[in-house]
């Protein structure tokens, strides 16, 4: 029998592969017909990534919020929310960074053991399901946030040393990334309230008073604060540049390994959005 | 009024406000077959050939335009003209077999030199009285003229390669002899051919792309900071001709520009040539704040625009990003400002590196648009000669026809005397009808063998046309 998850991510796999080598294309020689090529395959590679979370949600073979699950959402999520970007802005000099990411995201479901996970009643309800979605959107949204950070360091970097960058050389304009840094943090920092304000509930009524000591609560805050603080600085104290851009590279780093480290480090009940038994 | 259009097979449609329409729509085969490119010719000269005191000279102005083109049509050596007037050159493409219609052009542009030079042209002006000019003029004509019309229309043969006004000017240029019905099938042709592959140079090659003046880098260096369509704040320091340059480069609409100068008539004057606002010295710091954009080119033994000067107005900006090209010698701006967080420092050593960077690179990609080229001229000449094979084929068709045709009667006339044709009538009759298809290639055959060794080729090729020594 065909295995159809299988099938649609790698379809997916492979669309994203070829559309990094289209961006690359793009990126290294400006043909104006690579960035349409570039457009068209990513489109694709979307295509058959939201067919395969979409299959793996109706088919039952996915557990919504299960780590590697999540990962293939919060990729979908970041590849999805980069292709409405470009309709607005011009980002295709950024392609061939976000295509690997997004698939790297669509892999996960392969590179992470098998774990069976169970829900429990208290937990399966709308109230979860909400968690989850605000929860996967700002990590996604985060993520897309640290991207914009690194393209603002490296222009950065180019436009210092008086060179036309190669292969970077089609990165968007310094101020349109910072304008797009901004409007990201103010987005997640909405997103990742909301999550933490869903989750911190959701946690309350199943761990009781011991909640607020969960290596991953603690790790939600820690960034919840640290992304308050940079919309602070960006909106109040005129903390811009590069400065900014290695905090928010920090905060989306500290947020990608949070997730993916700590069910495997420490001993926190938040395994990806369920309980392992 | 004439719109354009180009549509799937890039042929240009012209179609004016009542529907009519000007020029072929159909495909490239519909027009090879109904236009002979060999009587295409060009007669002109660019930059390459004559300096700007002849090329202006020479030029026509747009108002006599179709003027000109029509009484080039209603000569008896022309068919057809189109009439391409740049800065960069001026070229007259027309249709005429004749020997005498380069002559005719040479004429023409003869005395267009008197007519420039006020003096009373007489009316058979002829190239001998202007022998420099019969040298300096360029001719191209068939295949090459159409090759030459489409490296100019790519751009490939313009002073700055890849400049993207030179592909408006060849069709507004088409259009102009369109309007004013001076363009026949063959120029409808050989424009559309030129203009369809300047649209795939634009689109498979990068040649537009990177600046390649120190205007344009500068132009390059303000997009990658602030977007091309942000609108900005510009200061100039000092008043000439470089900052001039570089600001109407960088200024778009919807830009602001503050001009400062030691001298406050200078500002003034110059604000006034760029519609901006005349500061002087002493307002430089309170202005600096507000700048996105600062160009100095002044001369001065010291810099005007200190670290100090920098900081204090990159704080009050909160660090926005501000871009300084210091175009002086001595330079303008303190080197060390570009340690400052937002500040982004060119000096006219760097621009001049990107731009050496910049045309390495439209070289690369100018050598990829004439291979486009030349794939185009090879194809568009196997359909040519496809052609006129065709043409031949027909024509030797007609002929074998006729001289059946010839014999038929004859044997009608051979029936009607006897009331029957026999055995050796009719041996007769197609003897002599072999005898007659074949007299010409036999006289060809023996002409060719009177050059000995030399016809070898001929006699080869006449001999695979027959089909013989298998």
């Amino acid at each position: 029998m065909i295995d159809w998850m299988t099938v649609l991510s790698l379809s997916a796999l492979i669309a994203y592969a070829a559309a990094t080598l289209a961006f690359v294309w793009f990126a290294s020689l400006a043909r104006p017909l690579s960035k349409f090529v570039a457009y068209g395959l990513l489109f694709a590679a979307v295509t058959f990534h939201v067919a395969t979370v979409a299959f793996g949600l109706i088919f039952g073979t996915s557990t919504l919020g299960a780590l590697p699950d999540t990962a293939l959402s919060i990729s979908l999520l970041f590849a999805l929310i980069f292709s409405g970007l470009c309709w607005r802005f011009n980002l295709a000099g950024l392609g061939f960074i976000l295509a690997p990411l997004a698939a790297l995201g669509l892999t996960s479901q392969w590179m992470s053991p098998a774990h069976e996970f169970h829900t429990t009643p208290l937990v399966d309800t709308v109230w979860l399901g909400m968690h989850i979605a605000v929860a996967v959107l700002g990590d996604a949204l985060l993520l897309l946030l640290g991207l914009m950070a690194f393209a603002f360091l490296l222009q950065d970097r180019f436009l210092r040393q008086k060179k036309m960058g190669g292969l970077f050389a089609k990165l968007p304009p310094l101020t349109e990334l910072d304008r797009l840094a901004l409007l990201l943090l103010i987005t997640t920092f909405v997103f990742s309230t909301a999550g933490m304000l869903t989750g911190s509930v959701l946690a309350y009524q199943y761990w009781g008073q011991e909640w607020y000591t969960d290596p991953r609560q603690i790790l939600s805050i820690s960034l919840w604060f640290g992304i308050s603080l940079l919309l602070y600085g960006r909106l109040l104290a005129g903390f811009r540049g590069r400065r900014a851009a290695w905090c928010t590279l920090a905060v989306a780093c500290v947020s990608l390994c949070g997730l993916t480290l700590l069910p495997t480090i420490s001993s926190t009940k938040h395994q990806g959005g369920y309980v392992a038994h | 009024m004439l719109h354009t259009e180009i549509d799937v097979n890039t042929a240009l449609v012209l179609t004016s406000e009542d529907g009519a329409e000007h020029g072929e729509q159909s495909d490239a085969k519909t027009f090879a077959s109904s236009v002979n490119i060999d009587t295409l010719n060009m007669v002109g000269l660019s930059f390459r050939h004559a300096p700007i005191e002849i090329r202006e000279r020479l030029a026509f102005d747009a108002q006599s335009l179709p003027q000109v083109l029509t009484s080039l049509v209603n000569t008896p050596h022309i068919g057809e003209a189109v009439l391409v007037n740049t800065c960069n050159r001026v070229e007259l493409y027309v249709q005429g077999k004749s020997s005498e219609t380069l002559q005719f052009i040479e004429s023409i542009f003869a005395r267009q030199w008197h007519a420039a030079n006020e003096s009373s042209a007489p009316a058979n002006t002829s190239k001998d009285e202007l022998p420099w000019l019969a040298e300096a003029l360029v001719k191209r004509q068939g295949i090459d003229a159409l090759k030459h019309l489409m490296t100019v229309a790519s751009s490939l043969d313009s002073q700055i390669v890849g400049e993207p006004q030179v592909l408006g000017q060849v069709k507004d240029a088409y259009l102009s002899a369109c309007a004013a019905g001076s363009a026949g099938a063959l120029m409808h042709y050989a424009f559309q051919q030129a203009l369809k592959v300047a649209k795939r140079v634009r689109t498979n090659t990068a040649i537009a792309e990177h600046a390649v003046t120190l205007g344009f880098a500068a132009k390059e260096l303000a997009d990658r900071i602030f977007g091309p369509t942000k609108k900005l704040h510009a200061i100039v320091l000092g008043t000439g001709d470089m900052a001039e340059s570089c600001v109407k480069h960088l200024l778009k609409k919807g830009h602001t520009l503050s001009v400062v100068s030691r001298s406050k008539t200078r500002a003034e004057a110059f604000s006034k040539v760029l519609d901006a606002e005349a500061l002087s010295l002493e307002h430089l710091a309170a202005a600096l704040p507000k700048a996105d954009l600062v160009i100095a080119s002044t001369t001065t033994a010291k810099p005007i625009l200190t670290e100090a000067h920098l900081k204090a107005a990159m704080k009050k900006r909160r660090h926005s990003p501000t871009l300084y090209i210091d175009l002086g010698v001595p330079r303008n701006i303190e080197p060390l400002s570009q340690a400052i967080e937002g500040a982004y420092l060119y000096n006219v050593d760097d621009l001049h590196g990107i731009v050496r960077q910049n045309t390495k690179h439209r070289e690369h990609e100018a050598d990829i648009a004439r291979q486009i080229i030349d794939e185009e001229i090879v194809s568009l000449s196997s359909k040519i000669e496809e052609q006129r094979a065709t043409k031949l084929i027909v024509e030797l068709k007609m002929r074998a026809e006729h001289l059946v045709s010839q014999e038929l009667k004859k044997a009608k006339i051979l029936l009607a005397q006897h009331g029957e044709l026999n055995e050796i009538a009719l041996h007769h009759m197609l003897l002599s009808l072999s005898n007659k298809l074949l007299h010409q290639p036999i006289i060809q055959m023996k002409n060719l063998a009177q050059k000995g060794p030399a016809a070898s080729q001929e006699l080869e090729l006449a001999a695979q046309l027959f089909g013989l020594n298998k």
